[in-house]
C-alpha cells in the first residue's frame, strides 16, 4: 500500500488546476503545497498528497500547520479516509477530498467551507429523519447511526453507478463489518452477484434511497 | 386449472380496454370482490356499470393454502379444493388463458388481491420473456396499470408462520408466500425495474386491521418498489378487496386510472411501449452512394445522443443526489430517444457496410455490443452487470471522404 508520495503531487496539481475555468495562476509553495490565484475569489493554498489510505498520520506528513491550508487534495482516485483524519481537519475547517472535490470547491468563494455534495445530502437526510437521534462519521463512507428506541446501525454509502460484488467486498475490507450498504447514485443498480455477496456477508443492500429511509424505522 | 370469468362488456368487440380482477390465496373470482351476496355488492359489477366500454373480467385459479380440503374436490364446483401450483407454473397457465380470451389486444389493467399480485407480476414477466410470441408479449406491452391490494411483495409473515404448523399441510402456493423468499425478492426487483420503464402505473394499498392478532401483510412488504407509497386502509386482509361503497378510495383510484391511462390513447395498442425503443427501423436500411452521404445521415443521430448524454448522463453531478429527478429524465430519454437512434444508426451502417474500412467494421461491432448492453440494462432489466461504454471512435466513423478506403 502506498503510504506517502515522493513529493511530485504539488507540481502535478499545479499543472492540472490551470484547466479550471476559475483559475488564473498556480505556483508551488513547496513540493506539496500550491498557491492558487482565482479570477473572482481570493487566493487559496492547497496541500497535496497521493495515498490510498488517508489517516491522521498522512495529514500530519502533508501539513504542518492546518490553519494555513484551505484544502487538502488526495490525487489517488480510489482512496479512503479515516474518521479521525476527517475530524482533525474539520477542527481547522480544512476539507479533504479528491480532484473532483477540489475542482468543485474552487468554484465557491470560501473553499474551506466546501462539503462534498453526496455527504451534504446524506447528513441532511439523516438530520431530518424522525427516527435518527444522532450519527457519527466513522470513515469517509461509513456512518454509525443512532436511532430512537432501536439499536444503532453501521451503514456504508457507496456512489457507484453499478454496485458490484467487488465494491461490497472492498468496502468490507476497508471499513470493517456493516449491516447496511446504501447506493447513493440514482442511476444504475446493484448487480445480482453483489446481492448474493451481501447476503453472504450478512448485510443488506439498499439501491433505492427511499427503501433505506424506510429501513431506518425498522429493526 | 385457471379460467377467466366474464363480468361485463367482454363480448363487445369494440370495447376500448380490459380490466382483470385477480383473487388471492383461497380466494374466489366472485366472493373475493363483494361484501354481500348480490351483484349490487360486487366491485367488478360496479366497474362494469361505470365503464360500459370496458371489458371486466375475473380470473379464477387454484390457490389453496392447505391440502387438507382435497377430499372436497368431489363436491360440485369444488374441483380446485386443496390444490395449488407454484407461482411460475401458474403464471404460464394464466398467461395462456389471458391470450386465449383475447386479452392483451387492448389497454389492460389488473386489480390484484394478495397472492394475485404476485401471480400477475410473474405473468407480466413471462409475457415480457415470450420472445417471438407477439400475442403473449402484447399482454406486457399493453398493460397500463396494476393495482395491488395487500400483496406481500416480500412475503407474508403469516404464511411463514403457518408453514411451521404441520397439521395445515401447506401447498406450494403458501410456500411461495414465505417472508423474504429469495424468489419473491427477485420478482420484486424485476417488476420494480420494468414497470417504471414500461410506463405501467402502479398503485398499492395495505391493511391496518389485524386478523386473529396477526397483520398478514405489513406495510414494508406491501410496497411494490414503484409508484406512490402504499396507502393504508382501515380494513383487514379479507375486507380490503370488498369495498362497501362505490366511492371508496380503492374504487376512486381504479376509476381514475382507467380514465387517465386506459381510455386515453397513448400509443400503438398492439406493438406497445417497448416496441418504440426496439422497432427495427427498416426504413433506415437504405444504401447510400458515398461514405459522406452515410455520415451525413448518422451525424444528427449521433449528435442528438451526445447532447442528451452530456446534459442528462449519469456522469453529471446529480449522481450525488439519490433523490435526483434528473435520473428519471435520463432513463426516459434513453428509452425514447437514445435507443431508437442507436437502432437507426445500426440499420444505416449495416446497409452500407461495403463502404466501411476494416477498422470501421470493428468499431461498428463494438458499437453493436454497446447498444446490446444498453438495451439489456434499460429494456430487459438485466442487472448482471458489466457491459461496454460507447466507443468514442464512432464520432469520427466515415469521416474521411475517400471512396478508395472502402473495403
Amino acid at each position: 500500500m502506498v503510504r506517502q508520495d515522493d513529493g511530485w503531487t504539488g507540481r502535478w496539481v499545479a499543472d492540472k488546476i490551470l484547466e479550471h475555468e476559475e483559475v488564473i495562476g498556480a505556483e508551488l509553495v513547496d513540493n506539496r503545497m500550491v498557491r492558487v490565484t482565482r479570477k473572482k475569489y481570493p487566493d487559496v493554498v492547497i496541500a497535496t498528497t497521493a495515498v490510498e489510505l488517508f489517516d491522521v498520520e498522512t495529514l500530519r506528513n502533508v501539513v504542518t500547520d492546518l490553519s494555513a491550508v484551505d484544502f487538502v487534495v488526495n490525487v489517488t482516485s480510489d482512496h479512503y479516509i479515516t474518521g479521525e483524519a476527517i475530524k482533525l481537519a474539520s477542527v481547522y475547517h480544512t476539507p479533504i477530498g479528491g480532484m473532483g472535490d477540489l475542482f468543485r470547491a474552487l468554484r465557491e468563494p470560501d473553499v474551506s467551507s466546501y462539503v462534498n455534495p453526496e455527504i451534504r445530502f446524506i447528513e441532511r437526510a439523516l438530520r431530518q429523519h424522525n427516527r435518527v437521534t444522532g450519527f457519527e462519521r466513522l470513515w469517509d463512507r461509513k456512518y454509525r447511526i443512532d436511532r430512537f428506541r432501536l439499536p444503532s446501525v453501521d451503514v456504508v454509502f457507496l456512489n457507484d453507478y453499478e454496485l458490484t460484488a467487488d465494491h461490497i467486498r472492498k468496502a468490507w475490507d476497508r471499513y470493517g463489518p456493516f449491516s447496511m450498504v446504501v447506493k447513493t447514485n440514482p442511476n444504475g443498480e446493484a448487480t445480482t452477484i453483489a446481492q448474493q455477496v451481501a447476503d453472504e456477508l450478512g448485510c443488506k443492500i439498499y439501491d433505492k434511497w427511499r427503501d433505506f429511509l424506510g429501513a431506518l424505522n425498522r429493526k | 386449472m385457471s379460467r377467466v370469468h366474464q363480468i361485463s362488456g367482454c363480448r363487445n368487440p369494440n370495447r376500448k380496454a380490459d380490466v382483470v380482477f385477480v383473487h388471492g390465496l383461497g380466494g374466489d373470482p366472485y366472493k373475493t370482490w363483494r361484501f354481500g351476496k348480490g351483484e349490487d355488492t360486487s366491485w367488478p359489477h360496479w366497474l362494469g356499470q361505470e365503464f360500459p366500454d370496458v371489458g371486466v373480467w375475473s380470473l379464477e385459479y387454484a390457490a389453496n393454502p392447505t391440502k387438507w380440503a382435497r377430499f372436497l374436490r368431489w363436491l360440485p364446483g369444488q374441483r380446485n379444493a386443496g390444490y395449488a401450483m407454484s407461482l411460475t407454473d401458474r403464471a404460464v397457465e394464466v398467461l395462456n388463458q389471458l391470450v386465449a380470451n383475447g386479452l392483451g389486444q387492448r389497454p389492460l389493467m389488473f386489480i390484484c388481491h394478495s397472492l394475485g399480485g404476485l401471480v400477475i407480476k410473474q405473468v407480466l414477466r413471462a409475457a415480457f420473456d415470450s420472445a417471438n410470441q407477439s400475442e403473449k408479449q402484447a399482454v406486457f406491452n399493453n398493460t397500463r396499470a396494476v393495482v395491488f391490494l395487500a400483496t406481500p411483495h416480500q412475503g407474508a409473515t403469516l404464511a411463514t408462520f403457518l408453514q411451521h404448523i404441520p397439521v395445515t399441510f401447506p401447498t406450494v402456493a403458501l410456500k411461495d408466500l414465505s417472508a423474504d423468499n429469495p424468489y419473491l425478492r427477485d420478482l420484486h426487483n424485476w417488476y420494480r425495474n420494468h414497470a417504471e420503464q414500461a410506463g405501467i402505473q402502479t398503485r398499492s394499498f395495505f391493511e391496518m386491521r389485524r386478523m386473529g392478532g396477526v397483520l398478514i401483510v405489513e406495510e414494508r412488504s406491501a410496497h411494490p418498489g414503484v409508484g406512490p407509497d402504499p396507502v393504508p386502509l382501515d380494513e383487514d386482509h379479507i375486507s380490503i378487496s370488498k369495498p362497501r361503497e362505490r366511492d371508496a378510495l380503492v374504487c376512486i383510484t381504479v376509476n381514475d386510472l382507467i380514465r387517465k391511462y386506459l381510455l386515453k390513447p397513448t400509443h400503438s395498442t398492439v406493438t406497445g411501449r417497448t416496441a418504440r425503443a426496439t422497432d427495427a427501423p427498416s426504413a433506415e436500411a437504405v444504401e447510400y452512394p458515398t461514405r459522406n452521404a452515410v455520415r451525413q445521415r448518422i451525424l444528427p443521430l449521433l449528435r442528438q445522443n451526445k447532447f442528451i448524454f452530456d446534459t442528462y448522463g449519469p456522469h453529471n453531478d446529480y449522481r450525488y443526489n439519490p433523490e435526483s429527478e434528473t435520473a428519471i429524465i435520463w432513463r426516459k430519454k434513453v428509452l425514447e430517444q437514445i435507443l431508437p437512434n442507436n437502432r437507426k444508426i445500426l440499420a444505416i451502417l449495416d446497409a452500407n457496410k461495403h463502404l466501411l474500412t476494416a477498422g470501421e467494421i470493428i468499431i461498428l461491432e463494438k458499437f453493436r455490443q454497446h447498444v446490446d448492453d444498453l438495451e439489456r440494462r434499460h429494456l430487459r432489466g438485466d442487472s448482471s452487470g458489466g457491459g461496454i461504454t460507447f466507443p468514442q471512435e464512432m464520432e469520427t466513423i466515415l469521416e474521411e471522404i475517400d471512396h478508395g478506403e472502402a473495403g
